[in-house]
């Protein structure tokens, strides 16, 4: 009898396949310009960005935030990363039979903050109590705007060149388009990981948690972003290869230019886990028009994103994700086939 | 009239010539010619038993005589004996030969001061040269090689057409006033020809690090003073990995190295490989093999060197490929990026990059550990009538082509993890040889079952392209079916041994007993080492403490007893800190590794903390062995898992059944060698005892299955270079009176694993 693995679930290669032999297989749908097989962060209908995403995470509160910051945060990033303004929103609860409604309250309450932040509203909703020991899961599903920032973006890459998308897709990257890291990378999971209780590994990072439309519109508002996804399971390893794969194109990156604090590296050094490949939840990987990065990375940085970097370019030369040492050799930054953190978002 | 056809290595060896004055001193009469399918034809009109004899006894050196079969044929005798016109249709296989290195007869040239070609550094003839390397196309002719670029002067000329001389049809042929040449660029000045050779051996006697364009790429050059070569380590960014040397003659090889007449002539062989020999002074050459008891040395095999040799002073020289760590070696300008002190080029085109080969005497067997420059392309016989191609695995990577019954095996292409090694090495050579090849039809695609290689996401791609049947070959399967293929046997127990493999559970494997039977259709993990705990998962393989530590830890619920050790750890680590991560199952790998428990061996007799080449903690591990007394018996127990496969391939659906799997206990040896050595025994005789350990251990394994199976063993995976642990599971073998094999004709390692994997090609279709 064939079996659900982890893997099928991990955002990697092998979830990749999952989705294609059981599910797209069957809902191979759109109703508008993006197909569920194209695994946009959103699709479209009727002008909308639309997405849906649940969390699960241990613990449920962590430091910089809870399940309940990710719950609206993720979705709302998952919009903003097509260039659609958040706006409303569904909330589906799945609590477990004897959970701490003082914990409850903590989660409901970042939420609310968060939703006020970024002007959004959470307008229809669902809860479950169960017998099964999950703590607490959560489902938001997610509305999106069309709005002036990302029309003035499209208008000024179709300057440069041919766009045919009305949304920024992960497919739009083309040879030549600079890479850019909107922040330090790998904090959300370090932050889980070290907080774990029993650890007490001596790291003071936060979960870099964060609506990323806050800045995303100053930077669409300069415009020239070609693509764009938000890093979470997989890190930066994987929303990069799906741009690449996407786009047809390859990505050389430079491994000293990617933005990270020092002591979250030593930490990932120590344990031995890939930064390259864990969870953000407040960054961006975008392509942008090589004319205009320095442009988009100062409106960036003027948006609070200080540590935002270029970190490469897309090249015709080959089609893999290329990251170059210090030292000058390269090697190719595989997806990932599983989370290589057992469970951290 | 009697019809010879000669099958075997008879094209571009010089054998037609060779036929025709073999011929014409018997004063025969008749013809020779080469045909379309790879074969050589002759004609002759008497003494044929005598002319068979004579040409099997004095045929050139590289020309291989598979077979001669002799008809008698109605023709008409002709007057004289003669070379015909090559004719018929290319149906089968015919390769360039391999590279060759310089022969007796160019050598008395080459220092005879009244010849033409005195000193001059493309130097060659029928019997000698560059072959593969210079190959661009088929079929070998001189229009067809990068020497096309060298239109031939009347003299060489005259020689390449005259059937009697010795250069009749040499298509590597050339002189000082056509052929290419070297110069020297020290700084912006260039120095041409032989006054550049002569000044690049002054500055390697002074000390200076020079770049050499050789005969398959470039090669670094500098003197063997540690001095010297610490500086070379800075500038290659090689720590401590062994350089080759290349040796003035064998006399200088004995007065430094202990030398067999069976490592003499291997080492005197066309092949001229690098012998990794065992050092006369543990201490002698330190900054070369910083802490091992050998030392790899190859013999001068291209003129270059040969004439460099005339004006050194040093015996030995460093030789090693220009590279940066895992990348290809230079066959061009890009050398230029490293600080080096001068660059002796030519201006011949290297068309195939060809490192050295690399053997070593591991008991009685001749064992090669990197298969290259003078082996390539000689083919196998697999007579399956599909056309296949095998990937293999990552690191010492090679590839391996089947087409019309005969297996090509690539030369070494390197570490695939690295890109420009990827794309600038392995991609083209798949183009290269499939072009080669002509195989306009690949029926399958072979790779490792390691869905993360390079080279199996390449394989996907591939065989989707080529709409191409895709087989992921298990990678322990694959080390035992390359000594399988080498022998041609359908049914074994194989003993593989090395670092990492991708496992049928996803885990990592490296210690394991495998039945491997193509007849009964079984394909089982009889055996395996005891699974240790990589901590950080690749991190321990790089820091082999992090190992010691998890078996410790795992074994004794504590780790008090490493403390003294905890000077070792690096800065961030203690082993607290790896208790939790232990003890959380965090970031850890599992792996039933030979390759690890050597490193955690390594570790507790505190010989290699990080990990800096391939191999390093387990040879260090065996250069400090003397010798030694068995003294731990096999611990084995049983345990019920998922351990019989319907192939040796992960396959869509695939079903493991459950079994009882002998499991050889590593954790109490460690632990209790640990408390020995910390009480006061010698590294030596621990180092024997831990790798006895191993050896009688597998050799227990492997025995009880061969019994059942009534099979042979065979023995493969890096970590059977080994120069203690193969010969005594040879022993333990024998003392139960079981055969074992080991690879012979490819590498052990992962440099052979593509020849393993083509070999399922011969059970395709039972197997579908
Ligand atoms: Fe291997
Ligand atoms: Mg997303
Ligand atoms: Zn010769
Ligand atoms: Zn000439």
């Amino acid at each position: 009898m064939k079996l659900i693995r982890k893997e099928d679930g991990a955002g990697g290669k092998y979830m990749m396949d999952f989705l294609r032999k059981h599910v797209i297989s069957r809902f191979d749908s759109k109703a508008g310009e993006i197909a569920l097989s194209e695994l946009d962060d959103s699709s479209d209908f009727n002008g909308y960005a639309f997405t849906t995403d649940s969390y699960v995470v241990s613990p449920p509160v962590f430091p910089g935030g809870s399940i309940g910051s990710l719950a609206v945060c993720g979705t709302a990033n998952d919009l903003a990363v097509m260039g659609a303004k958040p706006a409303v929103m569904s909330m589906s609860l799945i609590v477990q039979d004897g959970f701490s409604v003082e914990t409850l309250d903590r989660i409901l309450d970042d939420m609310a903050e968060w939703l006020e932040k970024i002007d959004a509203k959470i307008i229809t909703g669902d809860t479950k109590v169960v017998e099964a020991n999950i703590g607490i899961a959560v489902n938001t599903t997610g509305i999106g705007l069309r709005n002036e920032h990302l029309e003035k973006n499209l208008s000024i890459v179709r300057e440069y060149r041919s766009y045919p998308y009305s949304w920024v897709r992960d497919r739009g990257l083309a040879e030549g388009d600079a890479v850019i890291i909107t922040g330090n990378i790998a904090e959300h999971a370090a932050a889980i990981m070290a907080s774990r209780e029993g650890f007490g590994f001596e790291l003071d990072v936060e979960s870099d948690v964060y609506p990323v439309w806050l800045f995303l519109k100053n930077a669409l508002e300069t415009g020239g972003i070609t693509a764009m996804k938000d890093p979470t399971r997989g890190g930066i390893a994987a929303a990069l290869n799906e741009i690449a794969e996407k786009s047809g194109v390859g990505i050389l990156i430079e491994e000293e230019k990617i933005p990270i604090r020092d002591d979250v590296k030593s930490f990932c050094d120590v344990l031995g886990l890939d930064p390259l490949m864990m969870a953000n939840e407040g960054k961006v990987v975008m392509g942008v028009v090589a004319d205009l990065a320095e442009e988009v990375l100062k409106a960036l940085k003027k948006a609070g994103q200080k540590d935002a970097a270029i970190v490469g370019y897309a090249t015709s030369e080959f089609r893999e994700v290329v990251i170059e040492t210090t030292i000058g050799t390269r090697k190719i930054m595989p997806p990932p086939t599983a989370d290589p953190i057992p469970r951290v978002c | 009239m009697y019809r010879l056809t000669v099958k075997g290595i008879v094209q571009g060896v010089g054998f037609r010539p060779f036929v025709y004055r073999l011929a014409k001193s018997m004063g025969l009469k008749g013809y020779v010619k080469n045909t379309g399918d790879g074969t050589v034809e002759i004609i002759i009109d008497s003494r044929v038993d005598e002319f068979v004899e004579r040409l099997r006894k004095e045929k050139p050196p590289i020309a291989v005589v598979e077979s001669v079969r002799v008809e008698e044929v109605d023709l008409k005798p002709p007057e004289d004996f003669t070379i015909e016109k090559s004719g018929g249709s290319r149906k089968e296989l015919s390769l360039p030969p391999p590279d060759v290195a310089t022969c007796d007869a160019c050598l008395n040239e080459l220092f005879n001061p009244k010849d033409r070609r005195y000193l001059y550094s493309f130097i060659s003839c029928t019997d000698c040269g560059p072959r593969f390397s210079v190959a661009v196309r088929l079929p070998y002719d001189r229009e067809n090689t990068t020497f096309v670029d060298f239109p031939l002067c009347s003299e060489c000329s005259k020689e390449y057409w005259d059937v009697e001389d010795r250069r009749y049809y040499a298509q590597s042929i050339a002189c000082r006033q056509c052929g290419p040449d070297y110069e020297l660029v020290l700084g912006n000045r260039i120095i041409r020809g032989l006054d550049g050779i002569i000044r690049a051996a002054e500055l390697i006697d002074s000390g200076k690090i020079i770049a050499i364009k050789g005969l398959g790429g470039y090669h670094i050059a500098c003197i063997t003073d540690d001095e010297v070569v610490w500086n070379l380590r800075k500038i290659l960014n090689r720590p401590q990995q062994p350089f080759a040397v290349m040796a003035r003659d064998v006399e200088a090889v004995k007065r430094v190295a202990k030398l067999s007449s069976e490592e003499e002539n291997e080492m005197l062989s066309y092949i001229r490989p690098i012998t990794v020999l065992r050092k006369k002074d543990v201490n002698s050459f330190f900054a070369v093999a910083p802490d091992l008891d050998t030392i790899g040395i190859m013999l001068p095999y291209a003129p270059i060197h040969h004439i460099l040799f005339r004006f050194l002073k040093a015996d030995f020289i460093v030789l090693t490929s220009a590279n940066m760590p895992g990348e290809p070696m230079f066959i061009d300008d890009g050398v230029f990026s490293l600080a080096l002190d001068a660059v002796l080029r030519h201006n011949l085109v290297i068309a195939n990059r060809v490192d050295d080969s690399v053997i070593k005497f591991v008991g009685n067997h001749r064992m090669i550990i990197r298969r290259s420059r003078g082996f390539v392309p000689k083919t196998f016989s697999l007579n399956v009538n599909i056309n296949a191609i095998a990937l293999g695995a990552e690191l010492y990577n090679s590839i391996a082509l089947l087409k019309d019954g005969k297996v090509v095996l690539s030369q070494y292409i390197g570490n695939t993890a690295n890109f420009r090694t990827y794309n600038e090495f392995f991609k083209k050579a798949i183009d290269f040889f499939t072009s080669f090849l002509r195989m306009d039809r690949i029926n399958a695609v072979i790779c490792d079952a390691h869905p993360l290689y390079n080279t199996s996401r390449f394989a996907e791609k591939l065989a989707e392209d080529a709409n191409s049947k895709l087989v992921r070959v298990q990678h322990h399967f694959a080390h035992g079916m390359s000594v399988m293929a080498e022998r041609g046997i359908d049914r074994a127990v194989a003993i593989a041994v090395d670092g990492v493999g991708y496992g049928f559970d996803g885990t990592t494997w490296g210690g394991e007993v495998l039945l491997i039977d193509f007849e009964n259709r079984r394909f089982e993990r009889v055996g395996r080492l005891e699974t240790l705990e990589l901590l950080g998962g690749d991190l321990a393989v790089r820091f082999p403490l992090r190992v010691l530590f998890s078996a410790v830890y795992t074994e004794k619920g504590d780790y008090n007893i490493l403390e003294p050790y905890s000077r070792y750890l690096r800065s961030g680590e203690n082993f607290e800190l790896f208790a939790k991560q232990i003890d959380e199952g965090l970031a850890l790998a599992k792996a039933s590794s030979a390759g690890r428990y050597l490193d955690a061996c390594s570790a507790m007799l505190e010989l290699c903390f990080e990990r800096t080449y391939e191999g390093e903690p387990a040879m260090k591990l065996e250069a400090c062995v003397k010798e030694g007394e068995p003294y731990y018996e096999p611990i084995i127990s049983s345990e019920r898992e998922e351990a019989i496969y319907p192939s040796p391939c992960i396959t869509e659906g695939f079903e493991a059944k459950t079994s009882e799997v002998e499991v050889l206990r590593v954790k109490p040896v460690i632990c209790d060698a640990l408390e020995r050595y910390l009480e006061g025994e010698t590294k030596s005789t621990i180092a024997y005892q831990v790798i006895d350990y191993l050896a009688c251990g597998l050799a227990e394994i492997a025995a009880r299955a061969a019994r059942k199976a009534k099979a042979d063993v065979v023995m493969s995976g890096g970590v059977a270079f080994n120069s203690y642990l193969t010969p005594l599971v040879e022993k333990y073998l024998s003392e139960k009176e079981i055969r074992l094999f080991v690879n012979e004709e490819v590498a052990a390692g992962d440099n052979g694993i593509s020849f393993g994997q083509i070999y399922i090609s011969k059970f395709l279709e039972e197997l579908a």
